[in-house]
C-alpha cells in the first residue's frame, strides 16, 4: 500500500536560530516524526498544514499541489482549504461547546442529520457515549484527546497530522489511543503523520520513521535499536 | 447610548484587526487610537472642532453640501463621547481577543473555517466577557464625558447638556438640589457599570 506516496514534501524553511530541510514521502500509513524537543517537529507539521508558509519547496497531497515556490509567488493553498486534519498537543477542544458540538463543528458544510449520525458513530467508536452533553473541562484528558481525534476525522481529511497527541496521557490510556488511531487510519485509508518524543510509541506505531536532527529531516528504518541509539546519543551529548 | 453602540461596533472591528493582524506602522495606529485617553479632553475637543467644525477639514464640505453643521447639536455630544470612549473599548476588547488560545483558532482553521467564521464562532464566544467589560467601561467613560463635549457641542440646555454639563451648570448657578440629584445618579450608574465590567473581566480569568 505504501508504494505510491500520497503526501510528498520537499521544503526548506528558515526560522530564527535554525533552518529546516524537509524531504518526506508518505503513503496510506502511519509516519512518525521523532526527535528531541526544539528540533522543529511541530514546525514541520505546521508547514505541511499551511499554518506557516514555507520559504521554498513544494508540498503535494494526492497529486494536488498545496504549495510550491517561494513565498510571495507560486502556489499556496490556504490551510482552511487543504482538507488536513490536525490534532494539537493540548487538544484545543472549544470550551464553550459540548463534546457533541465540538465533534459536529468538524463537519463543516455537511448535511446536519448525516453529520449528527456520523458524530454518534464516532462517539461510539471512541467510547465517548454518555459524554455528549459535557463540556471539555468535565471529561478526562484521554476522553478529550479522543474527542479531538473524532472532530478531526468527521471532516473526512485526506491527511491527518498529530502533534504529540498522547504525551499528557497515562500509559493505559495511551495504549488505547494508539488502538483508536490505527483503527481510524485503516478505515479511512489516509496518511497519518504523528509527532512524538517517546521512542516506545515511535516503534509501536511507525510504518515509516522520520528523524529530525540538526534541522534536517530524514527517513530511517523504524528499528528499536536505531531509536534507542539516537536516544543514548542525545543523552550522552548532554 | 448611540455613542456606545458606535463604539461597540467600531471598537470591536478595530480590536480584531489590532489583535490578529500584523502590519507596518501598527504601533503608530495603536498610539493614535489611544491618544484621546491621555490628551486633555479640551485638546481632543479642539481637534474635533478643527475636523468637524463649520470651517473644519470635514465640516466645511458637509456644510457646503447640506448647510448643516454638527457644532452645538446633540450629534456633536455623541461624537465627542464616542471618540473619548473608543480607546477603552479597543484596548479591553483587544486584550480579550489576544487571550484566546491560538491553538483554538488554528483548530478551527484546519477544520475548514474562514477567518470570519472562526471570529464569529470561536473568538467572539471565548472573548465575550472581555468585550462586554470593554463596552461597560466605554459606556461609563462616555457618560462622564465633559471637556470634548463642551468644546464641540457647547452647553445648550435641553439639547447638548449631557449629565456632567448639566451638573456644571446647576452647580455654577447655585441650583444645588438639582446638582445633588444628578451627581448621585451619575455616581450610582457609574458604580454599577464598573462593577459589571469588573464582574465580566474577573470571570474571564
Amino acid at each position: 500500500m505504501s508504494a505510491d506516496p500520497v503526501l510528498r514534501a520537499r521544503i526548506r524553511h528558515s526560522l530564527p536560530g535554525f533552518a529546516l530541510d524537509i524531504d518526506l514521502d508518505l503513503g496510506r500509513e502511519i509516519g512518525v516524526l521523532f526527535g528531541p524537543s526544539g528540533s522543529g517537529k511541530t514546525v514541520t507539521l505546521r508547514l505541511l498544514a499551511g499554518l506557516i508558509r514555507p520559504d521554498e519547496g513544494a508540498v503535494t497531497l494526492n497529486g494536488l499541489i498545496l504549495s510550491r515556490g517561494a513565498s510571495g509567488s507560486g502556489i499556496y493553498v490556504p490551510p482552511q482549504k487543504r482538507r488536513i486534519g490536525f490534532v494539537f498537543q493540548h487538544q484545543a477542544l472549544f470550551p464553550h461547546m459540548t463534546v457533541l458540538e465540538n465533534i459536529v463543528y468538524g463537519a463543516r458544510g455537511q448535511d446536519k442529520t448525516i453529520a449528527l449520525a456520523e458524530a454518534r458513530r464516532l462517539l461510539h467508536e471512541f467510547r465517548l457515549e454518555g459524554l455528549e452533553a459535557r463540556r471539555p473541562n468535565r471529561i478526562s484528558g484521554g476522553q478529550r484527546q479522543r474527542a479531538a481525534l473524532a472532530r478531526a476525522l468527521i471532516a473526512k481529511p485526506e491527511l491527518l497530522l498529530l502533534d504529540e497527541p498522547f504525551s499528557a496521557l497515562d500509559y493505559q490510556t495511551r495504549l488505547h489511543m494508539r488502538d483508536c488511531l490505527v483503527k481510524a487510519m485503516k478505515s479511512l485509508g489516509i496518511p497519518v503523520l504523528l509527532v512524538t518524543h517517546d521512542h516506545e510509541e515511535a516503534v509501536a506505531l511507525a510504518a515509516k520513521l522520520f528523524i529530525v536532527e540538526g534541522g534536517t529531516l530524514r527517513l530511517s528504518a523504524a528499528t528499536p535499536e536505531l531509536i534507542l541509539g539516537l536516544d543514548k546519543q542525545k543523552n550522552g551529548g548532554k | 447610548m448611540l455613542a456606545t453602540l458606535a463604539v461597540t461596533l467600531g471598537g470591536l472591528a478595530a480590536a480584531f484587526v489590532l489583535a490578529r493582524a500584523r502590519f507596518r506602522g501598527k504601533n503608530l495606529v495603536e498610539a493614535a487610537i489611544l491618544l484621546p485617553m491621555v490628551l486633555p479632553p479640551t485638546v481632543t475637543g479642539y481637534y474635533l472642532v478643527m475636523l468637524l467644525g463649520r470651517f473644519g477639514v470635514i465640516g466645511r464640505h458637509v456644510y457646503s453640501w447640506t448647510g448643516w453643521n454638527i457644532m452645538f447639536t446633540w450629534q456633536a455630544a455623541v461624537v465627542a463621547a464616542a471618540v473619548v470612549s473608543f480607546p477603552i473599548m479597543v484596548t479591553t476588547a483587544q486584550s480579550a481577543i489576544e487571550a484566546v488560545d491560538p491553538e483554538m483558532i488554528d483548530s478551527s482553521t484546519m477544520l475548514g473555517y474562514s477567518r470570519t467564521e472562526t471570529a464569529l464562532r470561536v473568538i467572539l464566544p471565548l472573548a465575550w466577557r472581555g468585550i462586554f467589560s470593554g463596552i461597560a467601561l466605554a459606556f461609563t467613560r462616555a457618560l462622564g464625558e465633559f471637556g470634548a463635549t463642551l468644546m464641540l457641542a457647547g452647553n445648550i440646555p435641553g439639547r447638548t447638556d449631557t449629565m456632567p454639563l448639566a451638573i456644571y451648570s446647576a452647580a455654577t448657578s447655585g441650583d444645588w438640589e438639582k446638582a445633588h440629584m444628578l451627581v448621585i445618579t451619575l455616581t450610582l450608574l457609574s458604580v454599577c457599570m464598573l462593577a459589571a465590567a469588573r464582574g465580566f473581566s474577573r470571570r474571564l480569568l
